[in-house]
């Protein structure tokens, strides 16, 4: 029995890495205006002159008190499409939660993955609020959401980093997409632009909601951009008879042919292959896309038993899709 | 002395009195627009007394100047000032038969719109837009008989 394994090893082409980039670059928002509470006066004056004789007078003060405004926006951070593969386990969406308001506020966070326009549908694993503000998610820093014990609260204008992780399901397509969306609902209130929660809002100030409604949402995507390198490996056996019988003697000429597919580049793909056991490498066979290699470790690509004893190694550099089929030969005598 | 408190006395509710009879009398009004939709299915714009809004909200102010003497008071001159934490509505001030003013500088000069200059960020002066205005101003172009009165009105949007 001759039996044979094969083996890669490549740098993982994926995890967009504009993500960090991307973070930093909070999207400016506009102010939110007057504080809740706060009282705006008004007093005119009147100056007239009666039979030359020049007077002012002063009007009333009249007063109104400034409601408070519930709104809230949610904006998707990453710089693009969260690359993952498939499967793959909590992977993380970064979003902005902004108290778009002019008061104090309190946010219900939730997320709904069943949502047109893509692929598949990620699996929800948690919400972790950003706790060192550094914008990035960070493991055992970050404080995870609980609903109802640890809601977000937002003054005005403030702002909140939320990362939502999802597992992504297996055996999906390479550039299938998932979507994921992040809600978040005052806890003040929410409803038809205008609605009125009377002395919700701060200093007991009506809170009337906003033209946001009272919610905000921002969908972010991930996108299957595992890079695949494929290897496909066949035996010829040629033996002395002119038959094609694994016996003594008998030349086994393998070949392996590599592919990449998926969007992403597979960098310093090398191909390690142990001799068979039982079988002698033939001095001189080994072959890269046609053209012969040398079996030392030297300046062309590949070699056998030079890196790794009783190993074929053949280092084909960064491929891609768009590369040509790499196919490599060598050939061993069964002992 | 008793003639001297006497005289005091005397020019003291001479004071009071004036003041008690002011010929103009002054009143301010703030409203916001509510619309409605009747059972008819018609959109209708009501106006009712603003207690409390939102930022955003326009408000409407009426100044109402009546004569309340017995005389006829000339060069009347109505003065707002765009109250704090809102900004005047451009074009929004309207007062019958009365020149329009404003002030960029706090109430110490006073030019139309048209004219009206501020010192721009850069130091240079360049003409002033309605978030400049600091002070509205209505100087009217006739005489407020005894019992008769008008309105001037602009809107302040709340920041």
């Amino acid at each position: 029995m001759i039996k044979n394994s094969i083996s890669i090893t490549t740098f993982p082409g994926r995890f967009a890495l504009a993500l960090l980039l991307a973070l930093l670059l909070h999207k400016p928002v506009l102010a939110a205006g007057t504080s809740a509470g706060i009282d705006i006066s008004n007093t005119a004056s009147v100056d007239y002159a009666i039979a030359g004789s020049s007077s002012t007078t002063i009007s009333n003060t009249v007063t109104f008190r400034v409601d408070e405004k519930l709104d809230v926006n949610v904006s998707w951070q990453d710089a693009a499409n969260v690359a993952v593969g498939t499967p793959d386990s909590n992977q993380v969406l970064t979003y902005l939660l902004t108290n778009t308001g002019n008061g104090n506020d309190s946010y219900t966070l939730n997320v709904q993955n069943s949502l047109g326009g893509d692929q598949f549908d990620p699996a929800f694993v948690d919400i972790y609020l950003d706790a060192n503000g550094n914008g990035i998610f960070n493991p055992g820093v970050d404080t995870l959401y609980n609903a109802g014990i640890n809601d977000p609260l937002l003054g005005a204008d403030a702002s909140q980093v939320v990362f939502v992780r999802n597992n992504i399901p297996s055996s999906l397509s390479f550039g299938d997409l998932g979507n994921s969306q992040l809600l978040a609902i005052s806890r003040t209130g929410s409803g038809p632009p205008g609605t009125p929660f009377a002395n919700a809002g701060d200093n007991n100030t009506t809170a009337v909601v906003g033209t946001s409604g009272g919610t905000g949402n921002a969908i972010g995507t991930y996108e299957v951009s595992n890079t695949t390198v494929s290897l496909l490996k066949s035996v010829v056996i040629t033996d002395q008879q002119g038959g094609n019988q694994p016996v003594t003697g008998a030349t086994m000429t393998y070949s392996i042919v590599v592919t990449v597919s998926g969007p992403g580049n597979a960098s310093n793909v090398v191909i390690t292959d142990p001799l068979p056991a039982n079988t002698t490498y033939t001095t001189g066979t080994l072959t890269l896309n046609a053209a012969p290699l040398t079996d030392a470790v030297d300046a062309d690509a590949g070699d056998v038993s030079g890196t790794t004893p009783n190993t074929v190694n053949v280092n084909l550099g960064n491929l891609n899709q768009g590369s040509p089929v790499q196919t490599i030969t060598f050939k061993t005598i069964i002992n | 002395m008793k003639l001297l408190t006497k005289l005091s006395t005397s020019l003291i509710l001479a004071i009071f009195s004036s003041q008690l009879m002011a010929q103009i009398e002054v009143t301010a009004v703030a409203e916001v627009e509510v619309s409605q939709t009747n059972e008819l299915g018609e959109k209708t714009v009501k106006r009712t007394a603003a207690t409390s809004v939102v930022p955003g909200t326009e408000v409407i102010y009426t100044i109402t100047a009546k004569n309340t003497g017995t005389e006829v008071a000339d060069n009347i001159v109505v003065t707002n000032p765009v109250p704090e934490h809102t900004v005047y509505v451009d074009g929004s001030a309207y007062g019958p038969d009365a020149v329009i003013t404003f002030s960029a500088d706090g109430g110490k000069t006073y030019d139309t719109a048209r004219q009206l200059m501020v010192t721009g960020t850069d130091g240079k002066p360049r003409p002033a837009s309605a978030k400049d205005y600091s002070h509205v101003r209505w100087t009217f172009q006739f005489n407020l008989d005894p019992g008769q009165q008008a309105d001037v009105w602009y809107r302040a949007r709340v920041k």
